[in-house]
């Protein structure tokens, strides 16, 4: 019983769903969705990504859906992603764990030329009490129109549930940007979108509500605005703004909670030595009762593509909960090493060291335990 | 590049104020503390409940506090005096909290000792204390009241008798108004759990032990 409760509890802290890498944005191509059906990027590839992720790899086997062993009709794509790590975490208690990330099916099937359906159905953590109906749950799924039916740019609009288009959206979920930054795993929801996208500039807004179907993980209505050109063919600035109305308590004086939060995000690709330096930073205004906090948050990261597959991330994350008070900040240093070994498979070692106030100790007022891991995961690609 | 960023990292770590004036109160902490800390979407958020502890929403978070329970208010096991061998603080700093092989909250990342001592302030309350008028030796002589606290100095063997009040301990999920007939107990005094699920008004001092919403 004992390692039954310790292995869930892992689980709970780590598993999660990856999604696509802003790290290849601008090194293979100019926008998401020159690779992506999704405009913001992630799950399916079209065309133009299967053979980036035939050229990137090592050993470049057909990248086509199960290896191109079924033809699909045209109007029809399908694919999948599965991931499982394991590792060593410390935070600070130490442990070694083995446990599942993702499980997800994806489809999109387009109809009357420009309109697709596409649906993202997989494992996801069951709903408290309605364990049996939840256990596999649909994480996305919308209907989406676009302007030009035979390429990624254009106007889109799309609704259903999906995650709000914000920022540099890194796949990596315990980047700060993701975990404190107003989209953290799971936290797809409902709600509608208008985007345009140019090569050289591009431009998202997201209006959603909180989840009615299922509890949700962000207790919020709000909007979402994103906003990213790109100068020069390997340089982009881009600006974010997001407000939400927390749905916080039905019988108190103050019901709702706010967040404003607004930033700005860059990247730039070296062609030269394969590098790619692409940051976030994001300042929050959180609203509770009669209080106001603010607080800061950011990413920067370096990507290296290395031969052999071979793409190495180092990243920096910082998240301050109170600009005003001293020792509530904390930094982490992340180095990651993708292999992509096949069109379809994917080694990932993942590393992180974690401090609360920089140098302070764990025994001083203003700090607290440091924390790391070094995490194999698996990757396979349908 | 890291040459740049990482002293830069460390400069904003440096910033801030070491008067922590931040609200003690419970919509305020979990908003902006255990909500992003604990309430993740595989955690201890509302549609996962991982051990049936909620903390990513105010109302789930009173809820966990009151009926889990993470904190204890009955005069036998009062939390507000000792905040650090509550329930809720206990699974912030032990390695092993209760031994039950599960790990120190949150799991992935450590909590800031700054928030640490903010969650025990708030357990704590404002405190008043006055001053008994009586001396006591512990182990040989008792203060005269049994809610008295006996405060020996450093390097003394005898001490003073206080009345040490916690009028309004972890505000906003000390209680909930409708257990007990809107009764609750702060240490040894009977009192009005209000609709705040904070302590109201004193109802009557319990003699020996206060429980369950009832002087025993």
């Amino acid at each position: 019983m004992r390692a039954l409760v310790f292995a869930i509890a892992i689980v709970c802290a780590l598993a999660g769903v990856a999604a696509a890498y802003p790290q290849f944005q601008l090194s293979k191509d100019q926008t998401c969705s020159s690779c992506h059906i999704a405009p913001e990027g992630g799950d399916l590839l079209n065309e133009n990504g299967l053979n980036v992720a035939e050229q990137i790899s090592q050993y470049g086997t057909d990248p086509a859906f199960i290896n191109g062993v079924f033809k699909l009709p045209a109007w029809l794509m399908l694919g999948g992603d599965f991931r499982a790590a394991t590792g060593y975490v410390e935070a600070p208690q130490k442990y070694l764990e083995t446990f599942p990330m993702q499980a997800d099916i994806y489809a999109s099937a387009k109809f009357a030329g420009h309109f697709h359906v596409n649906l993202t159905v997989g494992y996801r953590p069951p709903e408290y009490g309605n364990e049996a109906a939840t256990q596999v749950w649909s994480r996305e799924h919308y209907i989406m129109w676009q302007q030009h039916a035979d390429d990624g740019f254009g106007l889109f609009a799309r609704v259903g549930r999906f995650m709000p288009i914000f920022g540099l959206r890194f796949a990596e979920h315990p980047e700060y940007t993701r975990e404190y930054g107003g989209t953290p795993l799971y936290s797809e929801t409902y709600g509608a979108a208008i985007e345009y996208i140019e090569p050289n500039w591009e431009a998202h807004l997201t209006g959603f509500i909180e989840d009615p179907i299922i509890d949700p993980v962000a207790h919020d209505n709000g909007v979402a605005a994103y906003a990213e050109m790109r100068p020069i063919e390997h340089a982009s600035v881009g600006l974010e703004a997001m407000v939400t109305v927390g749905d916080d308590c039905s019988d108190c004086a103050y019901p709702h909670d706010e967040k404003y939060r607004g930033g700005v995000t860059g990247k730039y690709y070296a062609a030269g030595p394969g590098l790619e330096l692409e940051g976030e930073v994001q300042f929050v205004n959180v609203h509770v009762e009669t209080y106001g906090t603010n607080q800061g948050v950011g990413t920067i990261m370096l990507s290296k593509f290395l031969p052999f597959g071979v793409m190495a991330d180092l990243a920096l994350d910082y998240y301050n909960e109170d600009l005003r008070i001293k020792g509530v900040d904390r930094e982490a240093v992340d180095l990651n090493v993708h292999w992509f070994t096949t069109s379809h498979v994917e080694l990932l070692l993942t590393t992180r060291f974690e401090a609360i106030h920089g140098t302070a100790g764990e025994n001083t007022p203003t700090g607290g335990p440091s924390g790391s891991y070094v995490l194999l995961q698996a990757h396979y690609r349908l | 590049m890291s040459r740049l960023v990482w002293p830069a990292l460390l400069a904003l770590a440096a910033c801030g104020s070491s008067t922590d004036d931040r609200p003690r109160d419970a919509q305020y902490i979990t908003d902006t503390i255990l909500d992003p800390q604990c309430g993740g979407a595989e955690c201890h958020s509302t549609f996962v409940q991982s051990n049936d502890v909620v903390l990513d929403t105010y109302e789930g978070m009173r809820t966990t506090m009151v009926h889990f329970p993470l904190l204890s208010f009955d005069s036998d096991d009062y939390d507000p005096a000792d905040p650090k061998d509550s329930a809720l603080i206990t699974w912030v700093t032990k390695i092993d909290p209760f031994n039950l092989g599960i790990g120190r909250m949150p799991l992935d990342e450590s909590m800031p000792n700054a928030d640490i001592d903010l969650l025990e302030a708030w357990i704590t309350g404002p405190v008043s204390k006055a001053d008994d008028d009586a001396t006591c030796e512990p182990g040989v002589t008792a203060c005269p009241q049994l809610s008295d606290t006996c405060d020996v100095p450093d390097g003394q063997s005898t001490g003073e008798c206080f009345q040490i009040t916690f009028a309004d301990p972890a505000h906003g999920a000390a209680c909930d108004p409708s257990q007990f007939s809107g009764l609750a107990c702060n240490g040894l005094q009977l009192v009005k759990c209000t609709s705040e699920w904070s302590f109201g008004a004193v109802v009557q001092t319990c003699d020996s032990n206060c429980e369950e919403g009832m002087c025993q």
